[in-house]
C-alpha cells in the first residue's frame, strides 16, 4: 500500500514517469531534403536515415486520388472526379484535390463513423436482456451533430466542451454523456447508477486522454495514473447526470449511497469516505476551485480537460492527432490510441507527436488543417514498394518507409459497393435505418442503401454486411478496429445475394456509361471499381472474360471485380 | 500473453521459435482468419470441446442434487429457516421471505458403480453416469437470466467480453482451415442474446460461426454459390479472381493481409463443400439416427459429434432459448411439466453423445459440459399463479462434466441439506473456467489479451483450478 502511496504522489505534474504526461515540446523541425514537403516529413526521415532506410517516390496520381478520397470521405472517387484531377496539371493540383475533399460534406460523415467509435455511440439501450435492448429514438441526433461539427471544423477544444457543456447549436453533443448502455429492469438500482457512473468515467478517460480509468474502480493500481479516490471523484462530477430510480423493476429497493463517496473494491455495499468533484493530480497545475468556480461541474469537467495551461489538454490533443494519424496510416503514432497509459505503446515518433499537438494547440484547435498537414507530407503519399529487402528492419512499417495498403473498415466497405454500383443514395441526416434486432435481422436492401452511418447503431442486432467486417462493439470506446480476412467475408462476396445484386446494377452502369465496346467496358469498370485504368494484363484477362459464351458475362466480370482485394485494401 | 494488435503478434511471432511452421506460413494462415494450431501451455488432456447450455436455469433440486430432507421442512417459510443474509441477492425484483419451502417433485435413484444420484426425469442419462463427473457445489454471481447467461459464458457480468468458445479457439487455434473452430448451435435466441458467445475484443476471427441444422439448408450464410455456374466455372472464376488478387499482392508484398485474403478465398471455397458435408446428417447410418434420436436437439448432438470428429475446436448447442424454457416459474408450465418434458427432449441426445463418443475413442480427448445460468430455490415461488414452481438460485446448484482428464463418476461438493447454499468444495463458475482451460492444456492466467489498458481473462481476476476431479 505504501509503495503505492509513494509511487502516486512521485506522479506529480511537476514530474511525471508516463511519457505521455509529460509536457508538450516544441520539437524543431527536422530538415527534410528535397523529398520532404510538409514539416510532417522532416520527422519522418530523420527516423528513416538513423535506420538507414529510404523512403518511397509519390504514388501515382490515379493511386493518390483514390487513397486520399477514401480517407477523407470514406468513399472512392467519380469518374468525373478521377479525370478532372489527371487532367489539371497545373502545379498544386494535390493540394486542390485535399481542399475539395476536406470540404466535402462527405468528409464529417467519415470522419464522423470514426468518432462515434471512440464515444460508444450506440442506439439501443444496451440492456442485457435482448428483449429490452430497445432503440434510443433521438440519439442520431447526436451521430448529425458530430458530422455536422466535423464538416464545420468546430475547434476541437470546444467540440469537447460541447460533449459536456453544449451551446444551443450544438445541444445534441451533450447526449454525449448518457450513451452508455444501461443494466437490464430487473437489477439492483444501486449496481445500475455505478454501471453508468463508471461507464461515464470510463469513456471519459479513454476517449479524450487515453487513459483507462478501469482499475482504478476498485483499487489503486501501478499502472494507472490516478487514485481510487480520484476515481470517485469524477464518479461524483456526474453525480447529477444518474438519477436512477430506486426499482428494479416493479419491486422498490432504497439506493444506498446518496452522497459521492469512494467505494471500497468497488463495491456500493461498502462505502467509504465522502468525495468532492475532483480532477487527476497529474494532469493539472491548479486546484480545482480554477475550473470549478462558478460553473457546473461538467462545464468544469470540459474546461479542465481542454485547458492547455493548467489542465489536460496538452495530452487531449496528443490524443486526438493521434487519433487522425492512425486512421490517415492504418496505425497511430501511438499504436494504442485509447492507451496512452503504461500499458500503451510508447509513441514511435514522439517529437512528431508533440509537433502535430502543438500545431493543432497553435491552430486554434482546428483538424482540418492537421489534416491537410499530414495527407500533403510526402509520407502520406509515398507508394507501395514490392521490395522487401527493408522488412527485415521493419516489417511492421513503423518508420513509414513506404506505403503499405489498408484495409478499409466495415461501413467504408458496403458504402464503396454501393457507390460503384451507382446506387448509394447520397441524403445526408435524419433518423437511423432500423436493423431490426436479436431475433429478426434485416436484409441489405435497396430501401437501406444510405450510407453505413444511417444504419442503426443497434447494440444486439447484427447488420448482414457490417457484421462481416468487424464492426465497432457499440457500449465501450473503440480505438482501433481489428482488420484481417475471414471466410465469412470471403463468402459474402463469393455468394451473397447482395454482391450479385449489386454486380447486376454495375453492369448497366458500364454497359450505359462506356457502350457495347468490351474494351471500352474494361476500362470503365476499372476506373468506377478501382480508380484507375486496368494494366495490359488485366485489360487483356477483361476482354476474354467478356468475350465468354455467356448472357451475364459483363455481370460476372463486374462481380469478380467488386470481390478483389483492391477494391477493399487502400494502395 | 498474446499483445493485442495484429502487427504487435507478428513481430511477437518473429521472436519466438515457432516450432515447424515457417513464420511466412503461420502468418499467412493466421491472416486468412484461419487460426493454425498453437502450442498448450502444458500438456493438453481434450482437444475439443462440446458444451451444451440449458437456458432458463435446471433446477438442481430435481435432475441430480437429492434433498430429501426438503420434505421434513415443506411448507416453511424461507425467513424461517435462512437468515436475512442468506436471503440477500436473490433475483433483486422478487420477495422471497414469505416463499414456502418445496420438496423435490421428482424420485430419485442411485445409479452406476459410483452410485449417482439422478432423478427419474434423465432414465438414460443415468446409465452413463460412471463417465460423468457431477459439480453439485457450483455457485454464480447473479439470479438474472441475462446476467448469469454472460457470466458463465464470459466470466464476466456485462456484454463485450469474449465467450469461452472463443478463448478457446484464441488459445488454441484450429486443426481444420476449411471449418469454423468455434460453431454454435441453437433453437432459438438466448435471454441475453447472441451476445452470450461473441468473440468481444479478440479479433473477428475467434467469432463463432452459427449455424442453422435444418435438412436441405446450408448450415451457413452465404455457403450457397450464386446460381447458373457450374462448379468448374466457379473454380476458374476463383482461379481469375485468385490471379489477379496475386498480381495486386506482388506489388504490394508487405501486407500480409493481401495473402490471407487470397487464402480465405480459398478456405470460402472448400467450405462450400466441407461445411455442407460436415452438417449433412443424411450421411449418418440409420443406427445413428436411431442412438440420438430425431428431435432439433438430438440432430444438434449428433452434428456436434461430427463436427469434433471433423476438428472443430469447440461446438455449442444452446438448448430451450425460444422461451427460456427450463425457466420453471409456476406460470411458465410450471416445475413438473417443465422439467419433466426438457429433460425427455434432452436425454437421448446427451446420453447417445457420451456412448458414441466413448465407442469411438473419443471421448477421452473431448470434453463436455453440461451448463445452466442457475438452479432453482429449494423454495416455492411467493405468488403460485397456475401451477408450482421454483424461483432462479444462483447459490448452490449443479452442472457436469464429462471426459478428456476427468476422474469420471464422481460427485464433486455440494449444497447444504436443503439444496440452499453451496458448502462443500463449493466452486464459482470462475473456477469452472479455470479448469476447462487447464483441461485443454491452457492456464487462465496466461491467456490473456490486452485491451483498453487491461489484461483480459476469461477468468476475469478469479478462479482456481479445481484439481481434485482431474484424473
Amino acid at each position: 500500500m505504501w509503495v503505492l502511496v509513494l509511487w502516486a504522489v512521485s506522479l506529480s505534474a511537476e514530474n511525471p514517469k508516463l511519457w505521455s504526461l509529460a509536457a508538450l515540446q516544441s520539437p524543431k523541425v527536422p530538415a527534410a531534403g528535397d523529398w520532404g514537403r510538409t514539416p510532417v516529413d522532416g520527422f519522418v526521415l530523420a527516423k528513416l536515415r538513423v535506420a538507414k532506410l529510404q523512403p518511397q517516390p509519390p504514388a501515382d496520381r490515379y493511386t493518390l486520388i483514390r487513397r486520399v478520397t477514401l480517407a477523407l470521405t470514406g468513399l472512392p472517387p467519380t469518374v468525373a472526379e478521377i479525370e478532372q484531377f489527371i487532367a489539371d496539371t497545373q502545379p498544386g493540383a494535390y493540394g486542390r484535390l485535399v481542399d475539395r475533399l476536406l470540404a466535402s460534406p462527405r468528409f464529417g460523415e467519415r470522419w464522423g463513423r470514426h468518432w462515434l467509435d471512440v464515444v460508444r455511440f450506440g442506439e439501443s439501450s444496451g440492456q442485457l436482456t435482448v428483449n429490452a435492448d430497445k432503440p434510443r429514438a433521438n440519439v442520431w441526433r447526436f451521430r448529425d451533430a458530430v458530422i455536422r461539427a466535423l464538416n464545420e471544423d468546430v475547434p476541437f477544444d470546444q467540440f469537447v466542451r460541447f460533449h459536456f457543456a453544449p451551446d444551443e447549436k450544438h445541444k445534441e453533443l451533450g447526449q454525449f454523456i448518457q450513451l452508455g448502455p444501461r443494466l437490464q429492469d430487473n437489477s439492483n438500482p444501486n449496481d445500475k447508477q455505478f454501471h453508468r457512473l463508471d461507464d461515464m468515467v470510463a469513456t471519459t478517460g479513454t476517449a479524450f486522454l487515453g487513459i483507462s480509468f478501469g482499475c482504478a474502480r476498485c483499487h489503486d493500481h501501478p499502472v494507472d495514473p490516478m487514485t481510487t479516490e480520484e476515481y470517485y471523484q469524477l464518479t461524483a462530477t456526474f453525480w447529477d447526470q444518474v438519477k436512477e430510480a430506486p426499482r428494479a423493476s416493479a419491486k422498490t429497493i432504497p439506493l444506498e449511497i446518496k452522497e459521492p463517496r469512494v467505494l471500497r473494491r468497488g463495491s456500493w455495499s461498502s462505502p467509504g469516505a465522502v468525495v468532492q468533484p475532483g480532477f487527476i493530480k497529474v494532469l493539472k497545475r491548479k486546484e480545482d476551485t480554477h475550473w470549478r468556480t462558478g460553473k457546473t461541474e461538467l462545464a468544469a469537467l470540459g474546461d479542465w480537460l481542454t485547458d492547455t495551461e493548467h489542465g489536460a489538454g496538452e495530452l487531449l490533443a496528443r490524443v486526438i492527432v493521434n487519433r487522425l494519424w492512425h486512421h490517415h496510416f492504418g496505425q497511430g503514432l501511438v499504436r494504442t490510441p485509447n492507451d496512452f497509459g503504461n500499458l500503451g505503446t510508447p509513441p514511435t515518433h514522439p517529437q512528431l507527436l508533440d509537433y502535430l499537438a502543438r500545431q493543432l494547440i497553435e491552430g486554434g484547435w482546428r483538424l482540418k488543417p492537421i489534416h491537410r498537414l499530414i495527407v500533403t507530407s510526402a509520407t502520406y503519399r509515398q507508394s507501395g514498394t514490392a521490395n522487401t529487402a527493408p522488412m527485415k528492419m521493419d516489417a511492421g512499417n513503423t518508420l513509414l518507409w513506404h506505403w503499405r495498403p489498408n484495409r478499409l473498415e466495415a461501413e467504408a466497405i458496403r458504402d464503396s459497393l454501393l457507390a460503384v454500383a451507382g446506387v448509394l443514395k447520397p441524403e445526408l441526416y435524419g433518423p437511423s435505418i432500423s436493423i431490426g434486432h436479436a431475433r429478426q435481422t434485416v436484409r441489405d436492401e435497396p430501401k437501406s442503401w444510405r450510407r453505413s452511418i444511417y444504419l442503426q447503431a443497434h447494440r444486439s442486432a447484427k447488420h448482414p454486411t457490417l457484421s462481416l467486417f468487424d464492426p465497432p462493439d457499440y457500449t465501450i470506446s473503440v480505438g482501433a478496429r481489428t482488420t484481417g480476412a475471414t471466410p465469412n467475408g470471403a463468402l459474402f462476396a463469393l455468394n451473397a445475394p447482395l454482391v450479385w445484386e449489386l454486380a447486376g446494377h454495375l453492369a448497366k452502369r458500364v454497359q450505359t456509361e462506356a457502350g457495347e465496346e468490351a474494351k471500352a467496358q474494361v476500362k470503365r469498370l476499372y476506373l468506377l471499381a478501382l480508380s484507375r485504368p486496368p494494366r495490359p494484363e488485366e485489360l487483356e484477362i477483361g476482354l476474354k472474360l467478356l468475350g465468354a459464351e455467356n448472357p451475364d458475362a459483363l455481370r460476372h466480370y463486374c462481380h469478380l471485380v467488386l470481390g478483389l482485394n483492391e477494391m477493399i485494401y487502400v494502395n | 500473453m498474446y499483445p493485442d494488435l495484429h502487427i504487435d503478434r507478428r513481430q511477437f511471432l518473429g521472436q519466438m521459435s515457432l516450432g515447424g511452421l515457417a513464420l511466412n506460413e503461420m502468418l499467412a494462415l493466421e491472416a486468412q482468419g484461419a487460426l493454425p494450431p498453437r502450442p498448450a501451455h502444458h500438456r493438453a488432456r481434450a482437444k475439443n470441446v462440446i458444451m451444451v447450455f440449458m437456458c432458463g436455469g435446471a433446477s438442481h433440486l430435481e435432475t441430480f442434487d437429492h434433498k430429501p430432507k426438503l420434505k421434513e421442512w415443506a411448507g416453511k417459510k424461507a425467513s424461517e429457516i435462512f437468515s436475512a443474509d442468506d436471503l440477500k441477492g436473490f433475483n433483486p425484483e422478487k420477495t422471497v421471505e414469505k416463499c414456502q419451502i418445496l420438496p423435490p417433485v421428482f424420485d430419485f435413484k442411485q445409479h452406476g458403480q459410483c452410485g449417482a444420484w439422478v432423478s427419474e426425469i434423465y432414465p438414460r442419462l443415468a446409465t452413463v453416469v460412471d463417465e460423468i463427473t457431477f459439480l453439485k457445489g457450483v455457485h454464480t454471481d447473479s439470479a438474472i437470466h441475462s446476467v448469469g447467461e454472460i457470466i458463465w459464458h464470459t466470466g464476466h457480468q456485462r456484454a463485450g467480453f469474449p465467450s469461452m468458445g472463443s478463448w478457446v479457439t484464441y488459445g488454441l487455434g484450429s486443426e481444420r482451415a476449411d471449418l469454423p473452430a468455434y460453431v454454435v448451435m441453437k433453437d432459438g435466441v438466448s435471454t441475453a442474446g447472441d451476445q452470450v458467445f461473441q468473440q468481444g475484443m479478440l479479433p473477428g476471427r475467434h467469432q463463432a460461426a452459427v449455424a442453422r441444422v435444418e435438412a436441405g439448408k446450408t448450415p451457413f450464410p452465404n455457403l450457397n454459390p450464386r446460381p447458373g455456374l457450374s462448379l468448374e466455372q466457379r473454380r476458374k472464376y476463383l482461379d481469375t479472381l485468385n490471379h489477379l488478387n496475386r498480381l495486386h499482392r506482388d506489388r504490394h508484398p508487405t501486407q500480409p493481409d493481401l495473402t490471407g485474403r487470397i487464402e480465405a478465398y480459398e478456405m470460402a471455397f472448400r467450405m462450400q463443400k466441407s461445411a455442407t458435408e460436415v452438417f449433412d446428417l443424411s450421411r449418418e447410418p440409420q443406427s445413428m439416427h436411431a442412438l440420438y434420436g430425431g428431435n432439433q436437439f438430438s440432430k444438434h448432438c449428433l452434428t456436434a459429434r461430427r463436427l469434433v470428429e471433423n476438428g472443430v475446436r469447440f461446438v455449442e448447442i444452446l438448448d430451450g432459448a425460444t422461451g427460456r424454457k427450463w425457466d420453471a416459474h409456476g406460470n411458465r408450465g410450471g416445475l413438473i411439466g417443465n422439467h419433466r418434458s426438457n429433460a425427455a427432449r434432452t436425454d437421448q441426445g446427451l446420453t447417445a453423445l457420451i456412448t458414441d463418443l466413448k465407442a469411438r475413442g473419443m471421448l477421452d480427448e473431448t470434453l463436455i459440459i453440461w451448463a445452466t445460468e442457475f438452479g432453482r430455490t429449494p423454495f416455492e415461488e411467493a405468488n403460485r399463479e397456475v401451477k408450482i414452481g421454483r424461483g432462479h438460485h444462483h447459490r448452490g446448484f449443479t452442472l457436469w462434466l464429462a471426459g478428456g482428464g476427468l476422474k469420471g463418476g464422481l460427485s464433486y461438493g455440494g449444497t447444504d441439506d436443503l439444496g440452499m447454499n453451496a458448502i462443500h468444495n463449493a466452486v464459482h463458475v470462475h473456477d469452472i473456467h479455470a479448469t476447462i482451460l487447464h483441461l485443454l492444456g491452457l492456464d487462465h492466467l496466461k491467456l490473456t489479451y490486452r485491451h483498453n489498458s487491461r489484461d483480459v481473462r476469461l477468468t476475469d481476476v478469479f478462479g482456481k483450478v479445481i484439481g481434485d476431479i482431474i484424473a
